[in-house]
């Protein structure tokens, strides 16, 4: 198994930068704009709040993959361009990433007791310190599992990048299986790859949950 | 100590689905405990809410002696629950005097042993009582050096034992000579530490008048049945 590894190194390290850098882009646009998207819906715009909600439904109702397809095909026919796929993936996932969050953050801001807000301004703190010292800390530990769970799932669906025929670790995979026919060790070093990557992170999430997460009275 | 005139705020009655309007005035002396009493829904928390700045009046002006500051305790659970009881205490304090972190945790733990709350004090809120909680909320209140507090039904979502604790607290608060105004519906705390009765009635001033009296020589039928309900319901 190892020795296909070893000779298609350069193959597979190409395959899994490739995956690394999907992963990154599409992290960096869900995540940071996802949580000023999910703030402001969250606190401050009802229409923001309700665009959200109607994101996150479609987004549930339509599958990854029909979105990557429905955006690589029908849209760029449409629309008269051609869109490398490698970015047609980072704005698909990068989408339905920043969506989720958004979706998160603005469920846990409403789900967040004015209460504790209150507290803090009759003990005489400011709005940012309130922000800064109290909503955002609970905020943080609340969503951290579900945020870091999201990650994990649009590493799974970079696979999905192999369909439109982005050189991603599993379209690699494919091409070196399809030169050496060796599925099982072909395929098992992909399983390999997954469980060392998401196995450590599923893990602390749970232990994370465990010890970590606050609940409201 | 405490002046209110004319103060004016629509609000809106989530239990009875209903808006109604505080129109109130009267003024409490230092070191008076005042307890606001009234059937639900007739405003008795959107004023103190009003006079702990977390409203805002429609019109009408409050006015405390100068430099006095104010604390609030709500009958919701406010303890931050990222932070231990300690923590609690010590952080407003700490954020406006940033120098002086060890006397105010000093002074945070004295009072925590004063009330016999020290041993909580790593303690975080979820690992609390209601009762305990609800201490701990008055004791962070404190911390701020108040001369005036706002208690809103603090004991609402407490079982006997756990209120009895609490309504001890408030006993000592009272003793050393806070100035109170307190929502409550336990008739026989508010008749034992009252001076001042208010009670309230859709958002205006049915009656102000001197605890003993109130209580003892009340001639308003209403009153007098809204007290015999409310003792038969809430006091133990």
């Amino acid at each position: 198994m190892f020795e296909i590894l070893i000779e298609y190194r350069y193959l597979f390290f190409e395959g899994f930068l490739t995956t690394i850098k999907l992963l990154a882009s599409i992290i960096i646009i869900g995540v940071p704009l996802g949580i000023l998207i999910g703030v402001i819906g969250g606190r401050y715009s009802k229409t923001a709040s309700q665009l959200i909600s109607s994101l996150k439904f479609l987004t549930k109702i339509i599958p990854v993959l029909v979105l990557l397809f429905w955006l690589h095909y029908p849209l760029q026919a449409i629309l008269g361009i051609v869109v490398d796929p490698f970015w047609t993936t980072i704005i698909a996932l990068g989408f339905v990433n920043l969506v989720a969050v958004a979706f998160i953050i603005q469920s846990e801001l409403k789900l967040l007791p004015v209460a504790y807000r209150e507290a803090g301004i009759t003990l005489g703190m400011s709005k940012g310190q309130i922000v800064r010292y109290i909503e955002l800390p609970i905020l943080m530990k609340r969503v951290l599992p579900s945020i870091s769970l999201n990650q994990a799932s649009m590493l799974e669906y970079t696979l999905f990048a192999s369909l439109i025929s982005v050189p991603e670790l599993f379209r690699v995979a494919q091409s070196v299986n399809a030169m050496v026919y060796d599925p099982v060790s072909i395929y098992s070093l992909l399983v390999l790859f997954f469980v060392i990557i998401l196995a450590p992170l599923h893990l602390f999430i749970a232990w994370y949950k465990k010890n970590n997460v606050i609940e409201y009275d | 100590m405490i002046k209110v005139n004319n103060l004016t705020k629509r609000y809106y009655n989530f239990e009875n689905s209903e808006e109604g309007v505080i129109d109130v005035s009267f003024e409490v002396e230092k070191g008076e405990v005042v307890s606001i009493l009234g059937s639900s829904g007739s405003g008795k928390s959107t004023l103190l809410k009003l006079l702990s700045g977390l409203k805002k009046q429609d019109s009408g002006t409050y006015s405390f002696e100068d430099g006095v500051g104010v604390g609030y305790v709500s009958q919701e659970y406010t303890l931050w629950p990222h932070l231990n009881v300690l923590e609690n205490l010590i952080l407003a304090p700490i954020l406006k005097n940033p120098n002086n972190k060890k006397e105010i945790k000093e002074e945070a733990l004295k009072l925590l042993n004063r009330f016999d709350l020290d041993k909580y004090s790593n303690t975080y809120s979820h690992e609390l009582s209601g009762g305990q909680k609800q201490r701990v909320a008055l004791l962070r209140s404190l911390m701020i050096k108040p001369k005036i507090l706002f208690l809103d039904e603090i004991t609402s979502s407490l079982d006997p034992e756990l209120t009895k604790s609490v309504l001890d607290l408030v006993r000592a608060l009272a003793d050393e000579g806070y100035t109170m105004l307190i929502v409550t519906h336990h008739i026989s705390f508010a008749k034992s530490i009252s001076d001042k009765v208010l009670f309230l009635k859709k958002g205006g001033v049915l009656t102000y008048q001197n605890a003993n009296d109130f209580f003892a020589n009340q001639d308003n039928l209403e009153i007098k049945s809204f007290i015999t309900d409310i003792a038969h319901k809430y006091d133990y």
